[in-house]
């Protein structure tokens, strides 16, 4: 695959979301592009604005009451952001697809897989024939005993099954890109390898580009080519997986990092970041990692902090921090 | 499937026997109905004839089996209001208005009400949710009586458009009928409000959408048939209570139907056209339930399977 040839780029995405108590801001100003073929993942904690920055690509905010405030959203030169919504239909499942993160609850209970699937099919096009179109594409996907299972409904199969037929949808349009929000967490762990070996399968074979979506920074360690770290609804780390691994440059990545338990590694405590992520109706000025950051100073909870190059200085390495020059 | 549908029509007739035996108990609750039946100067002869004639001195187990096998070939015995017709045929004469006026009832209800439900969902807190809340509100709070009168008063007194009242074609149903609907055009709105919202919530609409699938396929296709659940549940309800008649709005419309019959047959103590009636009415509750479950297992394969 060729390097640096963006399909998806987000540039300056901010998304609110209108409660009543007033409009907060979920996404603050994210950027990152996606190339062709490759697997970037999107890694932080509950409420750190990943899934929100997937749902606005996608531009399925919930409604009424999220929106995306500002920035583009760029996917092989289009702006989604100015698209109207029945243009955006159509970009929808054609050009991207996404995986949710549930398979209990995100195919549609009343009606059969095959007609699930087939629907997908209609949508890009497809005429005639679409049975067998439908039950060689969950064949593709790995759903054994395909043609019988084509006539099953959701609650006659395993979550594994339900998330590959989840998947053989998202590539029934043959999309450039495809967004999984954290599409292995409510699998078993064996079939969460299965699942990603799928995934890494579909790549190869459709050379498609993955927003890959996820807390677990093993799964991107074994997964993707880059990765870009948020917290708080902001990038505040991305380079690519070596690069972040072995040079952590963030305060918050190194102590993600250090949150992972190792089988080689007996600890009598698991290592735990202090505090919680803030509210984001109380962010101030300055770097919103600082409450809980052991090397922050007055500067840091002040002052927003500047992109900088990551500590080894990898390509397309870079931190959102103060103290990057200062960590060990 | 079928044996789903067994199992529901078992049940059905459990349920129907259990009321056959309230209803011939009650009817045994509220007095001898030789008293009904006789002059206060009866003597003891005529008294012993009757009793005899109507087997009322045979064991109480004995009379409600002669009762379940006469009213199983539709004989409820002779009315006693209506000298010279059996109780069946007062009620039989009866039934067609009533069911007319209620099925149109029952019609408009759902015309309006599913659709105003869904949109009032779909477009949640916009002035067509107003809309359709203020619908409801006033379904809910105005008495059917005094929705009845007012509509005769524009439509048929002031406009001239309909008649004021009695039996006849459509145009005599369509004030009693809309006047009925209305209460239950806002029940069933609400409900399918609700129901839709919740839904359309769900991580499967999430899907439908990011899959390409246009918005009025997502609400109809996708969201209305797991949303129906709760509108069906009420449809027993509904059906229920308009195919039995409303007592109130065929008084005011001086609507020949059952309602006003099963009125004027308990003021008159006529337990014959009583007891028809009430079970006239169980059966078509019965029959609307046994519906409404054939439904839910049409719509939702969850339930087939159980």
């Amino acid at each position: 695959m060729t390097k640096n040839d963006p399909i998806l780029c987000v540039k300056n995405l901010r998304t609110e979301l209108a409660l009543s108590s007033g409009a907060i801001e979920v996404v603050r100003g994210v950027s990152f592009s996606v190339n062709k073929g490759e697997t970037l993942g999107i890694v932080g904690e509950s409420g750190s604005g990943k899934s929100m920055t997937a749902l606005s690509i996608m531009r399925v905010l919930p409604r009424p009451i999220g929106r995306i405030a500002g920035g583009s959203i760029r996917l092989d030169g289009r702006d989604l952001v100015q698209l109207t919504e029945s243009e955006m239909t159509r970009i929808r499942g054609r050009e991207i697809g996404m995986i949710l993160q549930d398979p209990h609850t995100s195919l549609n209970p009343v009606y059969t897989i095959g007609n699930q699937v087939i629907e997908a099919l209609q949508i890009n096009q497809q005429r005639g024939g679409l049975l067998e179109k439908a039950i060689s594409l969950l064949k593709k996907v790995n759903v054994a005993d395909a043609a019988r299972r084509v006539h099953a409904f959701p609650h006659q199969m395993s979550g594994g099954m339900k998330q590959r037929v989840v998947g053989a949808i998202s590539i029934a349009g043959a999309p450039k890109v495809i967004i999984a929000d954290e599409p292995t967490t409510a699998l078993d762990v064996t079939i969460q390898l299965q699942y990603l070996e799928l995934l890494e399968q579909i790549q190869q074979e459709t050379g498609t580009a993955i927003v890959f979506i996820t807390h677990d920074l093993g799964i991107v360690a074994r997964l993707c080519h880059r990765l870009v770290v948020m917290y708080a609804g902001r990038i505040v780390e991305e380079g690519t997986v070596d690069d972040v691994f072995n040079a952590p440059s963030h305060p918050y990545t190194v102590a993600l990092l250090n949150s992972v338990p190792h089988v080689d590694r007996k600890v009598d405590r698991l290592y735990a970041i202090k505090g919680n992520p803030p509210a984001l109706h109380e962010i101030g000025t300055g770097c919103s990692f600082a409450p809980r950051c052991p090397l922050a100073d007055t500067r840091c909870k002040t002052v927003s902090p500047p992109t900088v190059p990551g500590k080894n200085h990898g390509q397309g390495h870079f931190a959102a921090c103060w103290k990057t020059g200062e960590m060990a | 499937m079928l044996t789903f549908l067994f199992k529901r029509t078992l049940y059905a007739l459990i349920s129907l026997l259990v009321i056959t035996l309230i209803v011939f108990s009650l009817s045994h609750l509220s007095g001898n109905p030789l008293d009904a039946l006789l002059p206060d100067d009866a003597t003891p002869q005529q008294i012993e004839q009757v009793t005899r004639h109507l087997g009322l001195d045979r064991p109480i187990w004995v009379q409600y089996l002669t009762f379940l096998q006469n009213a199983a070939m539709g004989d409820f015995g002779d009315s006693l209001k209506w000298k010279g017709q059996t109780a069946a045929e007062v009620v039989w004469e009866r039934l067609p208005a009533t069911l007319q006026l209620g099925g149109l009832a029952l019609l408009i209800s759902i015309v309006v009400a599913l659709p105003l439900g869904v949109m009032a969902a779909v477009y949640k807190n916009t002035a067509l949710d107003a809309v359709a809340t203020v619908i409801a509100l006033l379904g809910q709070s105005l008495p059917a009586f005094w929705l009845g009168l007012v509509l005769m008063w524009i439509f048929a007194v002031m406009l001239g458009w309909f008649p004021t009242s009695g039996y006849g074609g459509l145009s005599h149903m369509i004030l009693p009928a809309v006047a009925m609907a209305w209460f239950q055009v806002a029940a069933l709105t609400r409900l399918t409000r609700s129901a839709m919202l919740e839904v359309l919530d769900a991580e499967y609409i999430k899907l439908a959408r990011v899959k390409g699938v246009r918005e009025r396929r997502v609400v109809w296709k996708h969201a209305f048939r797991n949303a129906a659940i709760v509108p069906v549940t009420y449809f027993g309800v509904l059906a229920g209570s308009l195919l039995t008649g409303s007592v109130v709005i065929e008084t005011v419309f001086n609507w020949p139907g059952t309602g006003w019959l099963a009125i004027t047959a308990i003021q008159g103590r006529d337990f014959p056209v009583v007891q028809t009636v009430v079970l006239f009415f169980a059966v078509l509750f019965l029959l609307a339930n046994l519906i409404v479950d054939i439904l839910y297992a049409l719509i939702d394969p969850r339930i087939r399977n159980t």
